[in-house]
């Protein structure tokens, strides 16, 4: 990276904050230490919650540590920092502008719920119908469309997960969320489906029986087997719901003074009725008939459906105030205006019938289908006569829709004789439903198609037949007209004695005066603008059949709803044109995708559940409802079958349920640019999906399964609680095989995914610890165990648990069909064939960069390599190709969490370096109001503030019972219950009650501390008080959650643990925190690479550097090395490094120097040194101390090392060919022998670099010599991550890789003058021998003697002499003590990346310190009381930190400033001398005494007895 | 629609019931094959285990005569359709132009979409019930690079025309195992250990018939099963089918009987517990 051009800008131009793109363990570690170093930050993530993929690990390798348990606290630490912006749901667009001063696009994708009013009470989730397969669990357990990712997820928020539209909703007009109601009919909850179907649909009865279903024709499901059964589902809810006795809904008030008049009291009017009521308009509907309802009740047949449900569903319009004026025809428009009516809506229909202009049609047994059809439906006089007409005649509907199929079953049901049917259309494209067709077929009724009429016969008067043609083609175009063409001489005649068209339907207008200024079309229509429904008169609109022509009810309604909408927009005097409004897409499902789900398990083949429906014969009989219904049995199982094609419904159950008002389904993606100085990717990995890899049969066997998967299951919080369970039967297994390298080190990933043998011996370990039975086999090809303490945790494994390991790659697993038990053949480690069952198989799958990371680094311009991975240099590996973008864990190379971890602060060493000069411009720090001042003898008055946290906590605990318990304690002058203690508003009503009732003490009862604490503390800082002064009862997790069937037993639970509470919070006191300055100057203990980085670091971040070496130049082990495997040059390298340490005005080099003397704490340090060869001494004051001492090689006792010049170290080798590359071209054989020193007894751990020297050694001398025969003789070759490539071209460029077994290593002898090595060979299972010209030891990695310095600086180190960091996983630059950090060799073999990478890290680490200018300190600590101690040095011994010392005085004195407040020294002093503030004893004894109350109480009377 | 027919030696011999069947299934689908004029050997067994260049000549002659005919080539025996394959797609063969044909195998041929419809379509006597394993063996999926096979481990083309004439598939893992092919004439032993596993693993998962589509494959698996059941506990007696017999059999075509009485295991009586014979 160029950064002068960098240094030539001014500060002001550059910008003081970073953007971090990825919330997993990476990203968070990088938002922290920038945000605690001056840089404001933004955290960009794609999903709804931080955490990334550590958060779905069970533990971790190698401390089996639980991965939640440690990475909770950064989760809550990230979340709350006033510095870090977590942008959620978030994705980047663009970057623009260069390294200082980014622009950066991004795209907030809309959560649905708000993040700052949600608390995270869960209630929406509860209410949500709709189940998908778990993200979280990785597809093994399901979670609801509302969901929070994990338990402990920050932000602690639900969200809302959509796909998009469904096709069912999309296909229908009236937009009907079908998905909805069917996932709630299949949770059985009737009412609130009839709710989802009323907000679009005011007639659930009539559409669940007469509407044509668009949906189901659009349903995804008809790619798999049958569409669900939608209408019979609709229908059931009604029926359901109908059941029961009719409710009056109550009328909504009237809020507006402009009467709306609608002509016609069918579904489009009476739906616009109902929505203007709704909206407070009065409404009066005129309606021409006798009854309401318009076609539904004179136009449908009652045999399909029963006047009382469309009686019904009236009735509920009218009953919410609507004014329907039956027998009351609309004569002339302008008579309504003349009433005082604003606006007027025509929605009359289309119910005058036509014929043909044919002759014949005037005869008296010509019927009309409307008039027929109303005639038989309003019965009477009207019905009798046609009756007469009908019984025992040959009947022929003309016509080929399902006005005709009525008219033709409803002449049946009149006793005709016989029905036919003819019509234009060839059957395929008959207008009617096939279902229709079908009954009515079924009925006995014959239909001809491709018919034409010519004319009707008569025969004295009366119809004799008519008179067709056979149609040949027909077609109408857009406009309606039609063309037709027949077969000549095709004349036949069509036997009737009564004929009735049934050839559409259309409008009368009459009453409608040319005057009236509303404009007609010429198909009868009345003219209105398609957006809003308006005429072309003012005020005047028209909707549904009027103005379509002939549709089906469900437009009708969908025509009323926007017709009352634009109505409402016209007397508002607001625009009609509805805005436009982005929309979701609509879901189609792929047939390949819902082939991965039927693999996947998640859809079963399930054929549609039948509706019943009358048997033939019965239902001639009568105007009986033919169709049945759905049982509830039936209807559920049919619900079930819904795909949830656009995840959320939006049934809105979590709208109404929230009582935050956080849901908003109307939410939108948002676009913002954000300006930063500078970025780091961390977005991390995604596992390899081993779908790909067919042979291993994940997705086709059920017992197959990725490791992610199984870590879920050996989870406490995942799908099986934690009980190793296998998915086809839930029995424990007892024999598991976990496959290594898949999706790693194969064709496509021809890199080693680098952490999969050590998790993959993890779950092992672990599996067993759970089920002590079962026997875990590992199939590998080398076991890379190469990180600090991996070896020894490998041997554990096998020798402690009984892990077996095998090696050998397995190429197909085999199902056993019977059991499904899983059949591996593979060559046991005798090399016999071997074929073995086994109950459970893990893939261990690899580590890829997803889609949507390759997406990103090409929209930021960042080059990948060809795997997919973030392109970085060996000498500057965390910045990508673009300056000014920095790049961090498993996008950078797969790695583990550690590494990760020091990476994750290098990056944001890399990141803020650049921008050291405008360090603190952008960040925020809180004002306090000052603090009152709290008296010892001030009487104690508390303030209880009791949480019902929505339904969560109030549904079990009585909290109005528990409000009164607490209010009867002594001390306690206020009490209070809230829904949601957390919310935003309630923390005012909290320093609103502190203030009112000078409260000294507040309790909070509610949820966990772990998560709530520090909020609550902030409050009643914010109030004026101590945040000491606070203390919280846990009555969710320890009384609801556990205790949820037992109600008065966690009622009386809560009560104990708010007694406890109050007990305690009598006895608070407030605690002071003092600050301290910072010595802002910064001590490197080490000159060699990982020191020099970490000087440079610490001087380009502004900061002063002190750099010890105890040797007399600078370099370390550098100086040792001349290329690196990819060949760049070290020396050059070094050299340019040197230069820059050396001329940094900001660094002060002391050489031939060491550390005599060390005290002090975090921000001010003190260090002696003496400094050779003069040996004068310096005393250096520093606030943060970095170690890098480093390591060397070792020199060997095996193999005849020193007896023979040929036989030499790699790195003695490594020098030797770059010196004299002549001398080469003659060597003929050359053996290298790895894990020289390593890997035994005497250093149980692996030397991580051996590998890769030999490799580059190896492809060196094939390079300088083709022909030479290079063989390395090896246990496990750990070219781990991006190194495996290399290994690879080793192969290829002819480098022989031979294995010996750990029990047999190789012998080198000389004889007779010549070298020999001779090895057993596993494969062959015999002893081969070389004569090489050289052979070269790949000696261990040791660490330098730093005995004395530990002892100093009273930091501890592993038995092989390396420094321990505080926490292996997430502090892995870190000592306990605060202040000391740690890099390099002195940490452990590691490659010169890593170095360089880790002494960034330790550099971000120090500025968090060193970026203050003081540091409080104080607060929950432990004192020592002088008196009471006898300087016994307990304290000294188990104090895990090294603060307690015995002082000048004799007594043991405990540095506040590096106090942790664990507790431990209170616990174990014996002289009962120190005591942790705010864990008194006195405080803890009372909390006791609360608790026992009652059994103290009990002990006191029998004592007294 | 118009095809080319390359049969191969098998199907004029040991195989004439899968030549028979394919002829009489294709003309109900209304398929014309035009068989490839002069076609000769295509290299497989002797040819490409010893000589390169002449295997590679032998099928880049019948290449050249289908080209010739500028119609899509049907091999239905595994291993022509691999050796023509193999010289189709090896390095070194000319790009692909655009009046270019696609060599296509039975299965491949009777999974493109319209001759779905049209078996679907034309379905008289649905196999109702029947057991199937469908067994690929090797040749027709591997190697991937030459065959183009995506799905080469569990490849569904075969359950696919099963499911679609009403047979039930039973799943198992052993569709694309090898039966040994050729080496039947040298190392029967080898065969037979192969065969019997896979023999043993349809009958663990249930199945009462298997489908092929290789004459090797038929030859190894239906011929040999008195020998191979000699040592073990069952008697084998699965009939196995080439899938253009089942699906001739589904169409209703009258000469279905007349295929499988060349068979050494008999189907008559699995069919007729079935009925759908």
């Amino acid at each position: 990276m160029d950064l002068r051009k960098e240094e030539q800008k001014s500060p002001s131009e550059k910008i003081g904050a970073v953007m971090v793109v990825g919330g997993g363990i990476g990203g968070m570690q990088a938002a922290l230490d920038l945000a605690n170093s001056g840089f404001k930050v933004y955290l960009v993530d794609e999903s709804s919650a931080i955490g990334g993929k550590m958060a779905k690990l069970d533990k971790t390798f190698p401390t089996n540590d639980c991965s939640m348990c440690t990475i909770s606290p950064k989760l809550v630490e990230t979340g709350r920092h006033l510095n870090i912006q977590l942008l959620m749901d978030t994705e980047v667009v663009k970057v623009e502008g260069e390294a200082g001063n980014f622009r950066v696009t991004v795209r907030h994708k809309p959560r649905y719920i708000d993040v700052s009013k949600c608390t995270g009470c869960s209630e929406c989730a509860q209410v949500c119908p709709v189940i998908i397969p778990g993200r979280f669990d990785e597809g093994l357990a399901k979670q609801r469309a509302a969901y929070k990712l994990y338990p402990q997820a920050v932000p602690n928020a639900f969200a809302i997960a959509k796909r998009g539209i469904a096709a069912c909703r999309d296909a229908c007009p009236a937009h009907q969320r079908a998905q909805g109601y069917i996932a709630l009919i299949r949770e059985g909850r009737y009412a609130d489906a009839m709710r989802v179907i009323k907000e679009d649909n005011p007639f659930p009865g009539i559409c669940g029986r007469i509407c044509n279903h668009r949906c189901e024709d659009a349903c995804n499901r008809n790619l798999i087997d049958q569409p669900l059964n939608i209408s019979a589902l609709k229908r059931f809810v009604a029926d359901q719901v109908y059941a029961k006795p009719y409710q009056p809904p109550e009328p909504p008030p009237l809020i507006h003074e402009d009467r709306v008049a609608i002509i016609g009291a069918g579904p489009c009017g009476l739906t616009a009725a109902k929505d203007l009521r709704q909206a407070g308009y009065p409404v009066t509907v005129f309606e021409a008939l006798p009854v309401a309802g318009g076609m539904l009740r004179v136009g449908v047949p009652e045999y399909r459906l029963p006047s009382a449900i469309v009686d019904r569903e009236v009735q509920e319009i009218v009953d919410l105030g609507v004014e329907i004026k039956l027998n009351t025809p609309v004569t002339n428009l302008d008579e309504i205006f003349n009433q005082g009516f604003k606006a007027v809506l025509i929605a009359v229909g289309a119910h005058e019938g036509r014929k043909l202009p044919i002759p014949g049609v005037d005869l008296p047994e010509v019927l009309i289908n409307t008039q027929f059809l109303r005639d038989v439906r309003l019965g009477g006089e009207g019905k009798q006569r046609i009756e007469r007409l009908i019984a025992g005649r040959h009947v022929l509907v003309l016509g080929g829709g399902n006005v005709a199929v009525d008219c033709a079953r409803t002449a049946l049901r009149l006793g005709a004789a016989r029905v036919d049917m003819a019509c234009l259309e060839s059957r395929e494209k008959m207008p009617a439903h096939p279902e229709e067709v079908r009954e009515a077929e079924e009925e006995g009724i014959t239909i001809y198609n491709s018919r034409s009429f010519k004319r009707i016969l008569e025969n004295d008067g009366h119809v004799a037949g008519v008179e067709a043609l056979k149609v040949t083609f027909m077609e109408f175009d857009s406009e309606g007209r039609l063309t037709l063409e027949t077969e000549e001489k095709s004349e036949h005649v069509l036997p009737a004695q009564v004929v009735i068209f049934a050839i559409g339907q259309r409008a009368g207008l009459g009453f409608i005066p040319e005057s009236a200024g509303v404009g007609v079309t010429k198909q009868a229509t009345i003219a209105v603008n398609p957006n809003t429904y308006a005429a072309t008169r003012p005020g005047v609109f028209a909707a549904g059949d009027v103005t379509t022509g002939t549709a089906y009810v469900i437009e009708a309604v969908a025509a009323g709803h926007k017709a009352a909408a634009s109505i409402i927009k016209y007397l508002q005097g607001e625009d009609l044109e509805p805005k436009p409004k982005p929309e979701l897409p609509v879901v189609k499902l792929t047939k390949e995708e819902i082939q991965e789900r039927i693999e996947r398990g998640e859809i079963r083949i399930t054929p549609r559940v039948p509706m019943k429906a009358k048997e033939v014969t019965e239902r001639l009989r009568s105007f009986a409802e033919v169709n049945l219904g759905y049982t509830e049995e039936e209807a559920q199982a049919e619900a079930a079958r819904c795909l949830a094609c656009g995840i959320c419904s939006e049934c809105l159950s979590c709208f109404y349920k929230c009582g935050l008002g956080a849901i908003d389904h109307d939410m939108v993606e948002k676009i913002e640019e954000v300006e930063v100085g500078s970025l780091i990717l961390a977005p991390g990995f995604e596992v390899y999906d081993a779908l790909g890899s067919q042979e291993f049969g994940l997705g086709r066997y059920a017992n197959v399964l990725n490791a992610l998967q199984f870590e879920r299951i050996l989870s406490a919080s995942g799908p099986t609680m934690g009980h190793v369970q296998r998915p086809s039967d839930g029995q424990v297994p007892k024999r598991i095989a976990f496959l290594q390298c898949v999706g790693s080190r194969d064709k496509n990933h021809p890199y080693c995914s680098a952490v999969c043998c050590m998790y993959a011996t993890k779950q092992a370990i672990i599996a067993k610890e759970h089920e002590p039975d079962i026997t875990p086999v590992i199939f590998f090809i080398d076991l890379r165990a190469y990180g600090k303490g991996f070896d020894a945790y490998y041997e554990r494994a096998k020798r402690e648990y009984g892990v077996k390991y095998v090696r050998c790659a397995i190429s197909r697993v085999a199902e056993d069909p019977r059991t499904k038990n899983l059949i591996l053949t593979y060559l046991d480690n005798s090399g016999e064939v071997r074929e073995e069952e086994f109950d459970l198989v893990v893939l261990s799958v690899g580590m890829v960069v997803s889609a949507s990371t390759r997406e990103l680094a090409k929209k930021l311009g960042v080059k990948l390599d060809e795997y997919g991975f973030a392109e970085t240099d060996i000498f500057n590996p965390l910045a990508t190709s673009r300056p000014g973008i920095f790049v961090c864990g498993a996008f950078q190379s797969p790695k583990d969490i550690p590494e990760t971890v020091a990476q994750a602060s290098g990056a944001a060493a890399a990141a803020s370096e650049i921008l050291a000069p405008v360090r603190g411009t952008l960040v925020v720090s809180k004002e306090y109001p000052p603090l009152k001042e709290i008296k010892e003898e001030e009487e104690a008055r508390i303030g209880v503030f009791i949480c019902h946290c929505g339904n969560n906590i109030g549904g079990v605990v009585d909290v109005p019972a528990v409000k009164e318990y607490a209010a009867k304690f002594k001390n306690v002058v206020f009490v209070d219950d809230n829904l949601y203690t957390c919310s935003q508003d309630t923390q005012e009503k909290i320093k609103k009650a502190i203030a009112e009732h000078n409260l000294n003490r507040v309790i909070v009862a509610s949820c966990t501390p772990r998560t709530h604490e520090p909020l609550f503390q902030e409050t009643i800082r914010e109030a004026g008080l101590n945040r000491y002064l606070f203390e919280m009862a846990n009555i969710r997790d320890q009384c609801s959650w556990v205790h949820m069937q037992e109600k008065e037993e966690a009622t009386d639970k809560a009560g104990a643990l708010v007694r406890m509470a109050i007990a305690h919070a009598r006895l608070l006191q407030p605690l002071k925190e003092l600050p301290k300055k910072v010595t802002k100057r910064g001590l490197v203990i080490g000159g060699g690479l990982a020191g020099m980085e970490a000087a440079l670091g610490l001087a380009e971040q502004g900061f002063e550097a002190v750099l010890i070496e105890k040797e007399a130049e600078l370099g370390g082990n550098l100086r040792h090395l001349r290329r690196t495997l990819s060949g760049q040059d070290v020396a050059q390298f070094l050299e340019v490094l040197q230069e820059k340490v050396k001329k940094h005005p900001r660094i002060q080099i002391f050489t031939n120097a060491v550390v005599t003397d060390f005290s002090g704490y975090v921000g001010n340090f003190k260090t002696s040194i003496l400094v050779g060869p003069r040996m004068f001494t310096r005393e250096i004051e520093h606030g943060v101390t970095i170690v890098a001492t480093g390591g060397e090689e070792y020199k060997p006792k095996e193999y005849l090392y020193g007896q023979d010049e040929r036989i030499v170290t790699q790195l003695e080798l490594e020098d030797l060919l770059a010196k004299d590359s002549r001398r080469w071209r003659e060597v003929k054989e050359i053996v290298m022998v790895q894990c020289v020193g390593s890997r035994n007894e005497e250093r149980p751990y692996c030397s991580r670099v051996c590998c890769a020297e030999a490799v580059k050694n190896a492809l060196h001398l094939k390079e300088l010599n083709p022909q030479v025969r290079v063989t390395i003789l090896y246990r496990d070759m750990r070219m781990y991550g991006l190194l495996e490539p290399y290994y690879k071209q080793a192969r290829q460029a002819g480098v022989h890789f031979l294995r010996y077994e750990e029990e047999r290593p190789p012998e080198v002898k000389i004889q007779e003058g010549r070298l020999k090595v001779s090895v057993f060979n596993p494969i062959l299972r015999e002893e081969l021998e070389f004569f090489p010209d050289y052979v070269a030891l790949s000696a261990a990695t040791i660490a330098a003697d730093t005995a004395e310095l530990a002892s100093m600086l009273k930091v501890p180190r592993t038995a092989e002499g390396f420094f321990l960091e505080a926490h292996m996983k997430l502090r892995p630059v870190d000592f306990a003590s605060e202040g000391i950090y740690l890099c390099g060799l002195a940490h452990g073999p590691k490659l010169i990346d890593e170095c360089i990478a880790q002494a960034k890290g330790a550099v971000a680490r120090a500025c968090t310190i060193l970026a203050k200018d003081e540091i409080l300190v104080g607060g929950i600590v432990s004192v020592v009381n002088p008196e009471k101690c006898a300087a016994c040095l307990t304290c000294v011994r188990v104090c895990p930190y090294n603060v307690p010392v015995i002082n000048a005085e004799g007594v043991a004195e405990i540095e506040p400033a590096m106090c942790h407040g664990c507790g431990i020294c209170v616990a174990e002093c014996p002289g009962k001398a120190i005591t942790l503030q705010h864990f008194t004893d006195e405080q803890i004894l009372a909390k006791c005494q609360a608790l026992l109350e009652r059994e103290l109480k009990a002990i006191r009377q029998v004592e007294a007895a | 629609m118009r095809i080319s027919y390359y049969p191969g030696c098998s199907l004029q011999g040991t195989a004439i019931e899968y030549d028979q069947s394919i002829k009489a299934v294709a003309k109900k689908l209304g398929i014309e094959l035009v068989e490839l004029p002069d076609w000769n050997c295509c290299g497989a067994s002797s040819a490409h285990a010893l000589d390169f260049t002449l295997a590679k000549n032998l099928a880049a002659r019948n290449l050249a005569l289908a080209q010739e005919q500028k119609l899509d080539l049907l091999v239905p025996c595994a291993a022509c359709y691999s050796r023509l394959r193999a010289a189709k797609e090896e390095e070194g063969a000319p790009p692909p132009t655009k009046d270019d044909f696609q060599i296509l195998n039975i299965l491949e041929l009777f999974n493109r979409e319209e001759i779905i419809k049209k078996i679907a379509s034309l379905i008289k006597n649905p196999l109702q019930g029947l057991k199937v394993v469908p067994y690929y063996g090797c040749l027709l999926v591997r190697p991937p690079r030459f065959t183009g096979a995506k799905n080469f481990e569990n490849p569904k083309e075969m359950d696919n025309l099963l499911k679609l004439i009403g047979a039930e598939v039973v799943p198992w893992s052993y569709k694309t195992d090898c039966c040994g092919g050729s080496l039947i004439l040298t190392q029967k032993d080898m065969v037979f250990r192969l065969v019997k596993k896979i023999f043993a693993q349809a009958l663990a998962a249930g199945a009462e018939a298997m489908a092929v589509a290789c004459p090797l494959c038929h030859s190894n698996l239906d011929t040999r099963q008195k020998e191979i059941a000699q040592g073990v506990d069952a008697a084998y007696e699965i009939p196995i089918f080439y899938i253009s017999e089942l699906i001739g059999l589904a169409l209703g075509d009258n000469d279905s009987r007349r295929w499988w009485k060349k068979h050494f295991i008999s189907p008559v009586k699995i069919l007729e517990k079935r009925a759908v014979i």
